[in-house]
């Protein structure tokens, strides 16, 4: 999906709203201007009609054709509209035509009416029924007929310009209003920056927020990330605690064996019931027990200084690709492949240190193959599994415990072998197990089972 | 008031066939409009008829004009004012005008031709009485003083016989057989052989040289003029208003209008037995009028009055209510012209009718000049004519029944209608003169000197080719030619010669 500014998605959400209703109200305020513009144009020629009533009826009574001849052609050039008067339904004057004088008036076929205006073909018909002292004589009526083409240019310019204006209003209260949206979707972005800068815990210096909405959010996330932190703290103390004391555990654990024997050793070296090679075999084992009673100790400190610290729901796979190319970088004669089922598997870890313990796993893995390492991801309902697994070899399986629990010789050096030992107590510190198998590939397997969260 | 010269073109039915002409022609196709006769004359002041009037209103311009709507518009003048009392009139003629011998106009020869109209060698002087002073104060401007306010004397001045003469020339004998005037058209020739005259335009026209370049004016008889109209020979047949469903429309363009006319049946009081009003009302309201109206002229509009539809006065209806009088056992001899195209049914239908509710009528055909002679001399118990207009205003149809006026077809006399018709000349009140007019058209109405038959509706014939042509509602003389021309899409065979 693809993502859009909140602005631009106020923005488009309005837009359809924002048009149609520009349009609606350009339609509505431009057919009310021309409806009074053409309105106010016949209704003047009505109202002159009426207003000239009285003179017309004289001229009409005395039956003075010339003279309201006259004054007809004078409405008409002064209307631009053809005057028609009509006495018991003959024409007694017309400006139009004179052909047409004391002949019966047809009136233009009309097809519909508004008020008293009466729309034809080609014109605009407006009836008046000439009034004497204000009575109406039925019998004469003035007919004013303006050509609909001329009558409406003025209604139709001033529609024209009415929507033109309406139109460029509606786009300046547009462009006013995404200023408007921009202007209060300000606070969101002081709120996102607010919460981005607590994020890196630079948000000591923040500012209020205008809103209240806003301000009541910022401050909620702020308060809840100094409770975050709070509870980090004391999480992380317990943990300590709690890893101190199962490191304790497993060094009591791990310590008694080579105590029991030193023990045992001191016991048959000042035995004197035993004969002196034994006593003396004895004697050897105690420097070299108490060596090794003392490399597990430092192990055991060592491994306490690689608690995770900070555990993030982030993608393993990055994390093993980083792991794997930093190996490769070192040992680029024996190949790693790697099968991922999925390119993103979001699991709980802290990066650096489960990087350390994959790049372990892959070191040891690269020193006994034969000619490949292979890296695998696989996730379950349960657990996510990575399985580094090599065509070495192989281990003996009994002496895995002894690895683990750092206590192996390294088969590069003269010394303990502590890498499974740390990966082991890394894996464990994220919840997991280190399980070892024997490879399809005919060497060594580790398998890395994590919890799903 | 022109009787019947236009009516009676459109009915004369001549027994002679013209053949068609080819029109010579020089560069552009010739306007060819027909005339049921030449001008009896070429002088203003001495028009009495259509034929005169519509070829003085090509060739000479006057001070105003009437609108085809009947608005009056300045010709020569510019502008006009008139005084707070309704009796001076000030004219400001345009500049730059010319005559079409191309000697400028100037408010002398407006002097100079108005006072000729009031002149006793006018025979439309009637028409000019209220004038009481003119006089031109510089080379622009003509006052006219009036004896008393007149608000028609604007119209009179729109008229067809209120034409500017270039003074200069009209004392030449010869002036009227080559006339000069200033109008849309210069007179060009006159051909009596071939009975046509022609015009050119004139290039200096006050409002801009005519669509046509050349106009022939043709004598011809209304069937003549049918078939050369049907040939495509002439272009306008204006001259004789048609009536509706002519056949020659299915050809050309049909241009209908009102026209300011009554046909009456004129009633004698000087001659027996109408000298007897109570007779002369039942002879009134015995008339078929409106059976003679849908039996020949159904096109036409009912006749209300005396006045012409539209015009002040024209409502004026008197219902004549006799009662104990019965039709004389004189006979009565109604006159009517014998061109009428229908004369002999009409004769049989009124004398059928008339007859049959007891009077005892003939009606007679009478060749045009006779009938004219006896209007004259009045000789006639009854006649038929139609009574024209020069100008759109009730105070010209009521002229014929003052007591003094020679022209007085019915001898009518009438003290109180002659005080009317001056109290209304006398006021500039629009609403009193209505009034003075309604009780004079009353008082006409109640002796019964006219059978109003009915008002004539004009149908103009003109060519298809033929654009710009405008009916004017008054009559065919007043149509403006200047604006007439031929449409761009006609080809010049098309568009005749």
């Amino acid at each position: 999906m693809k993502n859009i500014t909140l602005f631009k998605h106020v923005n488009s959400s309005l837009n359809p709203y924002r048009w149609a209703i520009s349009v609606i109200a350009a339609i509505l305020i431009s057919g009310l201007f021309a409806a009074i513009t053409l309105e106010s144009r016949l209704d003047t020629d009505k109202k002159m009609a009426e207003a000239l009533s009285p003179y017309l009826v004289t001229l009409i009574e005395s039956s003075d054709r010339p003279e309201l001849l006259r004054v007809l052609q004078s409405i008409s050039e002064a209307t631009s509209s053809d005057v028609i008067v009509v006495v018991d339904g003959i024409i007694f004057a017309s400006s139009r035509n004179l052909e047409e004088l004391d002949r019966t008036f047809v009136k233009p076929k009309t097809y519909f009416r508004i008020f008293d205006f009466e729309f034809g073909n080609s014109e605009i018909v407006t009836t008046t029924n000439i009034k004497k002292y204000g009575h109406s004589l039925s019998e004469a009526q003035i007919h004013i007929i303006s050509p609909l083409l001329t009558s409406m240019q003025n209604t139709i310019g001033v529609f024209i310009g009415a929507f033109i204006t309406s139109i460029l209003i509606s786009l300046f209260s547009a462009r006013q209003m995404r200023k408007a949206i921009k202007k209060a979707l300000r606070p969101m972005n002081q709120l996102h920056a607010e919460i981005e800068d607590m994020i890196i815990e630079n948000g000591i210096d923040s500012e209020p927020i205008q809103i209240r909405e806003l301000e009541e959010i910022r401050n909620t996330v702020r308060s809840t990330k100094i409770a975050l932190d709070n509870v980090k703290d004391q999480l992380a103390e317990t943990k300590a605690k709690k890893l101190s004391s199962d490191a304790y555990k497993r060094l009591i654990h791990d310590l008694h064996n080579p105590v029991s024997a030193l023990r045992q050793m001191a016991s048959l070296a000042h035995d004197h019931s035993q004969d002196m090679e034994t006593r003396g075999e004895a004697s050897d084992s105690i420097p070299r027990l108490a060596d090794q009673i003392l490399n597990q100790v430092m192990a055991a400190k060592k491994n306490l200084e690689e608690e995770p610290v900070a555990i993030r729901d982030l993608n393993i796979i990055q994390c093993i690709e980083d792991g794997i190319r930093q190996v490769q970088t070192l040992k680029p004669k024996k190949s790693i492949s790697a099968k991922f089922q999925d390119a993103w598997v979001n699991v709980p870890h802290d990066p650096m240190l489960l990087r350390r313990a994959i790049v372990n796993l892959l070191e040891n893995g690269l020193d006994a193959a034969k000619t490949q390492v292979r890296v695998s991801v696989v996730k379950n309902k349960n657990h996510t599994i990575i399985q580094v697994c090599d065509d070495g070899l192989g281990m003996d399986e009994e002496k895995i415990p002894v690895y683990l629990q750092g206590r192996g010789q390294s088969s590069k050096a003269n010394r303990q072998a502590f890498g499974l030992s740390s990966t082991n107590h890394i894996i464990r510190s994220h919840g997991g197990k280190l399980i070892y198998r024997k490879s399809d590939l005919g060497g060594s397997c580790f398998e890395i089972r994590l919890g799903v969260i | 008031m022109f009787l019947g010269r236009q009516f009676l073109s459109s009915i004369f039915v001549m027994g002679f066939m013209i053949l068609p002409t080819v029109y010579a022609q020089s560069s552009s196709p010739s306007y060819v409009k027909a005339l049921y006769s030449l001008p009896l004359s070429f002088d203003p002041i001495k028009m009495n008829d259509t034929a005169s009037l519509a070829v003085g209103n090509l060739i000479y311009n006057g001070l105003l004009k009437f609108s085809p709507s009947l608005k009056i518009e300045g010709a020569l003048a510019e502008s006009w004012a008139t005084s707070k009392d309704g009796k001076t009139l000030t004219f400001k003629l345009r500049k730059n005008i010319f005559f079409h011998n191309g000697n400028p106009i100037t408010a002398t020869d407006a002097e100079f031709s108005i006072k000729r109209a009031i002149s006793t060698e006018s025979t439309v002087r009637k028409f000019y009485d209220s004038i009481k002073k003119i006089h031109a104060t510089d080379e622009n401007t003509l006052i006219v003083e009036l004896n008393y306010p007149f608000p028609p004397f604007l119209s009179v001045l729109a008229g067809a016989t209120a034409k500017i003469l270039p003074k200069a020339n009209v004392s030449d004998p010869k002036f009227f057989n080559s006339p000069i005037g200033s109008g849309a058209f210069k007179f060009s020739q006159i051909d009596l052989q071939k009975k046509e005259i022609i015009l050119h335009a004139f290039e200096k026209y006050y409002s801009g040289i005519p669509k046509i370049t050349r106009m022939i004016l043709k004598e011809t008889t209304e069937e003549e003029a049918l078939k050369l109209a049907r040939n495509g020979e002439i272009h306008d047949l204006a001259n004789w208003p048609l009536t509706e469903n002519d056949s020659i429309f299915e050809k050309g363009q049909k241009i209908s209008s009102p026209v300011a006319s009554t046909w009456i049946i004129g009633l004698n009081t000087l001659k027996s037995p109408f000298n007897n009003l109570k007779i002369r009302q039942l002879f009134k309201i015995s008339v078929p009028v409106d059976e003679f109206r849908q039996t020949f002229y159904p096109y036409s509009i009912k006749a209300n009055g005396y006045v012409p539809n539209g015009l002040t006065g024209s409502q004026v209806k008197v219902d004549l209510k006799i009662n104990g009088i019965h039709p004389p056992k004189d006979k009565i001899i109604i006159a009517i012209p014998s061109e009428l195209a229908r004369g002999k049914e009409m004769k049989e239908m009124i004398e059928k009718s008339m007859n049959a509710k007891g009077w005892k009528v003939e009606v007679r055909l009478l060749p045009w000049n006779q009938l004219m002679d006896g209007y004259s001399k009045k000789s006639h118990q009854a006649f038929l004519v139609a009574m024209n207009m020069d100008y759109p205003d009730a105070d010209f149809l009521l002229k014929n029944f003052e007591s003094d006026n020679t022209d007085n077809f019915s001898g009518l006399k009438s003290s109180k209608l002659d005080l009317l018709l001056k109290k209304s000349r006398s006021t500039q009140d629009r609403k009193l003169r209505e009034i003075y007019y309604k009780d004079a058209l009353k008082l006409v109405e109640e002796s019964a000197v006219t059978v109003n038959l009915f008002h004539p509706r004009a149908n103009y014939w003109v060519s298809k080719c033929v654009q710009g042509f405008k009916p004017n509602i008054l009559s065919d003389v007043y149509i403006d030619y200047s604006n007439v021309g031929f449409a761009p899409s006609c080809s010049e065979n098309e568009a005749v010669q």
